[in-house]
């Protein structure tokens, strides 16, 4: 028994703890260390019970078997729980994770062991962790991010390692590979749109070489598009309008659009090649008709005003053949404030007629006056005659007077010689028309003396029908004188006038008509000597004793030279005015506004002009009641005597 | 009394004086001026040898003045008496003529006549639809006046 006590308690209380301490420092942290416990035990019960079995007997060696087997249960019991069950269930989780469903978490409990069950579970949470955490989570957040249109997100690589990193890793290449190209497709496309087609889209590897494709072929037919554009409008501008760009070379809108410029072309310089055409053949004087066709637009609003403009110079033809057929009323009117063409042309014309109205009025001016001219000289011719007839019954006194007559006529012949003689010079000289002015300005002077001393003769003429009255009865006879004395100073200062004023419009009309009176000069010429011996003439009646009876006397010859000269008067006024006339006819091929108005207007003034003095004339023809001689008075002193010149 | 007139104009109205006061009639003489005369007294002429004034007749009947550039003509009228000889000239513009008139024809004045005194206005004759107005050369000028005259005359 002692020993069974001794060996019992050292089984117990000493090898026991000592192979529990061995095995505790040799499988710590194991799964073996259970079931070293388990062993452990299991022995000591074998040695307790061979123990026993060695003292009580072998009866005990039955108890051996159920003890082993209870510990062995209870023992293994408890090793399945804390080796096997975990064990499971980290193989369990396993398989979820080997079929993508990470939706679990590992057993606390376990991951707290600190045997090789505690590491697995450990591991596989470490494990769980990062292929849920970082490995499907980096990727999902960059599916999600890329769905979102982020080409730039990619997989966060921080905290990965060997596969996972390498997986990631290659994720991100990938979207690389990707974006990269659209992000260089795009900055091309901008730089195309911003109208700069001068980079090419690099090659792309693989498949991606449909984008390079695509991009190139954008480059190409919109360069092309740009080269035909250019191509015609630099044309157009160059004045090329014939050119036009080939459509076969475009696809498509680019071919419309091309197609769109060409018709353009064709659109617009068909109708300026027909203008272009018009204006050259109106250029040239060669009218074309009007325009018919309708256009569009712009093009119509050309078309009619190459019409007016086809119209309006056809007028301007018509109207230019009328004048040159002479008629020159035609009005030509502005077309616009700034035509000087047809203001030109109607001042040409109104110059012109204007002209031709002068040159008509002048010819009616020699016309009226030769015939005036022709009528007033029968009618001093006339008068002259009956007057020379009356003064003859004077008495004998007249003797003196018809000495003195032809004293006259010898002056006047020898006047006459020195006059032809002159006016032979003059023809020779061909100073006709100034010559013959001055001439006639000389024969007013002249005539102006005449006037005068026939004035004065009119003043004696009173003064002695003064002293006649108031002599009474003695003087009757004398007063009877003096009237007719009177009488004829005043129709020599009429005819004096009269001639006067023909000379001062012969004078005018010498001066208007210009060359044409060099014809008639000569007959002016003569006019104007013979005048001047009408003059000289009256000269004589002033000389001597300036008897009124020797004024009679004087002025019958005078007369008589009168009616001689108003015969060559008249018949070189029928002279001006036949010339005149044909004059007339061809002034007459231009048609004026002349004719009516102003000539009757200019008939009417000279009638004036006339009637008085035909009626003086024809009063001056009374005869001469025989008188006793009377002698009358001049006045001694007589300034105009100096004025006379001798040719 | 005469019945011969020697008619004549001035501003275009018909006058007449009878022929036995006229002396004659002149053309333009030299009429010197004189000085402090009467307005109408244009200066004095020489006439026969002798001094004459000269009045001008627009003057005296209040017509309108003559331009400078008009013709003229000088009556010299004789308003003697029986023991004072004087001559005066009348400035008119023109002679018409010496008529006869006989007094049957003359008219007497009417009431209404132009803007002058129609004291020395002896009456009307018609001539011709003209009306010729005879003046009474003796008392165109009052007494008093011819005195004026004289003395001025004198003196020269």
């Amino acid at each position: 028994m002692k020993q069974l006590i001794i060996s019992s308690a050292m089984c117990i209380f000493v090898i026991a703890p000592l192979a529990l301490f061995l095995f505790w420092r040799l499988f710590r942290g194991t799964i073996i260390f259970p079931l070293s416990i388990i062993v452990t035990i299991i022995a000591l019960v074998a040695a307790l019970t061979s123990q026993f079995t060695a003292i009580f007997g072998l009866i005990h060696m039955v108890w051996t078997g159920p003890f082993t087997i209870l510990i062995g249960i209870l023992g293994l019991s408890y090793y399945r729980k804390q080796v096997c069950t975990p064990i499971k269930i980290l193989a369990k989780n396993l398989s979820s994770v080997a079929n993508g469903d990470f939706n679990f978490e590992i057993n606390k409990n376990l991951l707290r062991k600190n045997d090789e069950v505690g590491e697995t579970a450990r591991s596989l949470n470490t494990t769980i962790d990062i292929l849920k955490n970082q490995v499907m989570e980096g990727l999902n957040l960059v599916i999600k991010e890329q769905k979102t249109g982020d080409v730039e997100a990619r997989c966060n690589l921080s905290g990965l390692n060997g596969a996972y990193y390498e997986m990631l890793n290659g994720v991100n290449e990938s979207l690389e590979s990707i974006t990269l190209p659209l992000v260089e497709a795009i900055g091309l496309m901008n730089e195309y749109a911003q109208g700069d087609f001068s980079k090419l889209m690099r090659i792309l590897p693989g498949k991606q070489i449909i984008l390079t494709e695509g991009l190139n072929n954008i480059r190409t037919n919109v360069l092309a598009l740009i080269t035909d554009s250019n191509m015609l409008a630099t044309a157009a501008v160059e004045g090329n309008l014939s050119t036009r760009a080939d459509v076969t070379k475009h696809q498509g809108d680019f071919r419309k659009i091309v197609e769109g410029v060409n018709n353009t072309l064709d659109a617009v310089i068909g109708p300026l090649g027909i203008a272009a055409l018009y204006i050259e053949r109106i250029a040239i004087g060669d009218m074309p008709n009007e325009l018919t066709e309708n256009y569009e637009g712009d093009f119509n609003t050309i078309k009619d005003n190459l019409n007016i403009l086809i119209r309006s110079l056809n007028q301007i033809v018509e109207k230019a053949k009328l004048v040159a057929a002479g008629d020159l009323t035609v009005s030509l009117e502005k077309r616009s404030s700034n035509d000087e063409l047809m203001e030109a042309l109607n001042n040409l014309v109104k110059t012109n007629a204007s002209t031709i109205d002068e040159f008509k009025l002048a010819i009616e001016n020699i016309v009226q006056a030769s015939q005036q001219l022709q009528a007033v000289s029968e009618q001093i011719s006339q008068g002259s005659t009956e007057q020379a007839a009356s003064t003859e019954e004077v008495t004998s006194s007249m003797e003196e007077m018809v000495s003195n007559i032809n004293q006259n006529a010898d002056n006047a012949k020898q006047t006459e010689k020195i006059a032809l003689q002159a006016s032979g010079d003059i023809n020779q000289g061909n100073k006709s028309v100034a010559v013959t002015i001055d001439a006639m300005k000389r024969i007013a002077d002249k005539i102006t003396i005449v006037g005068e001393i026939a004035e004065k003769t009119d003043l004696l003429a009173i003064n002695a029908a003064i002293e006649a009255a108031r002599a009474g009865e003695q003087g009757k006879g004398f007063a009877v004188v003096a009237a007719e004395v009177r009488k004829l100073a005043e129709n020599s200062q009429a005819a004096a006038k009269e001639i006067n004023e023909l000379s001062r419009s012969s004078v005018k009309i010498a001066d208007e008509s210009g060359s044409l009176l060099t014809r008639i000069v000569p007959d002016i010429q003569k006019t104007a000597l013979l005048v001047q011996e009408i003059a000289a003439s009256s000269m004589e009646m002033n000389s001597g004793a300036g008897q009124i009876n020797n004024a009679i006397t004087q002025l019958n010859s005078v007369t008589q030279q009168n009616a001689a000269s108003a015969e060559e008067m008249s018949s070189s006024a029928m002279e001006l005015a036949r010339q005149a006339e044909q004059l007339q006819e061809l002034a007459g091929y231009y048609k004026t506004d002349f004719d009516a108005t102003k000539a009757a207007k200019f008939r009417k003034e000279r009638e004036k002009l006339v009637k008085p003095v035909t009626k003086q004339v024809q009063a001056s023809v009374k005869s001469f009641s025989p008188a006793n001689k009377v002698v009358i008075q001049m006045p001694q002193e007589d300034n105009y005597d100096n004025k006379y010149e001798r040719f | 009394m005469n019945n011969t007139y020697l008619s004549f104009i001035i501003c275009g109205e018909l006058f007449a004086v009878n022929v036995s006061k006229v002396l004659e009639v002149l053309q333009k003489e030299n009429i010197t001026k004189v000085p402090n005369a009467p307005d109408y007294i244009k200066g004095i002429i020489n006439f026969r040898g002798e001094v004459v004034p000269v009045f001008e007749s627009r003057a005296k009947f209040n017509l309108s003045e003559r331009v400078i550039e008009e013709p003229y003509v000088i009556i010299v009228l004789d308003l003697s008496s029986e023991n004072d000889e004087f001559r005066i000239g009348a400035i008119v513009d023109k002679v018409q003529d010496v008529i006869s008139i006989s007094d049957e024809e003359i008219k007497p004045i009417p009431a209404m006549s132009k803007d002058f005194n129609t004291n020395f206005l002896q009456g009307i004759f018609k001539l011709h639809e003209k009306f010729i107005m005879l003046l009474d050369v003796e008392k165109v000028f009052t007494g008093s006046e011819l005195n004026k005259i004289k003395e001025k005359v004198e003196v020269e």
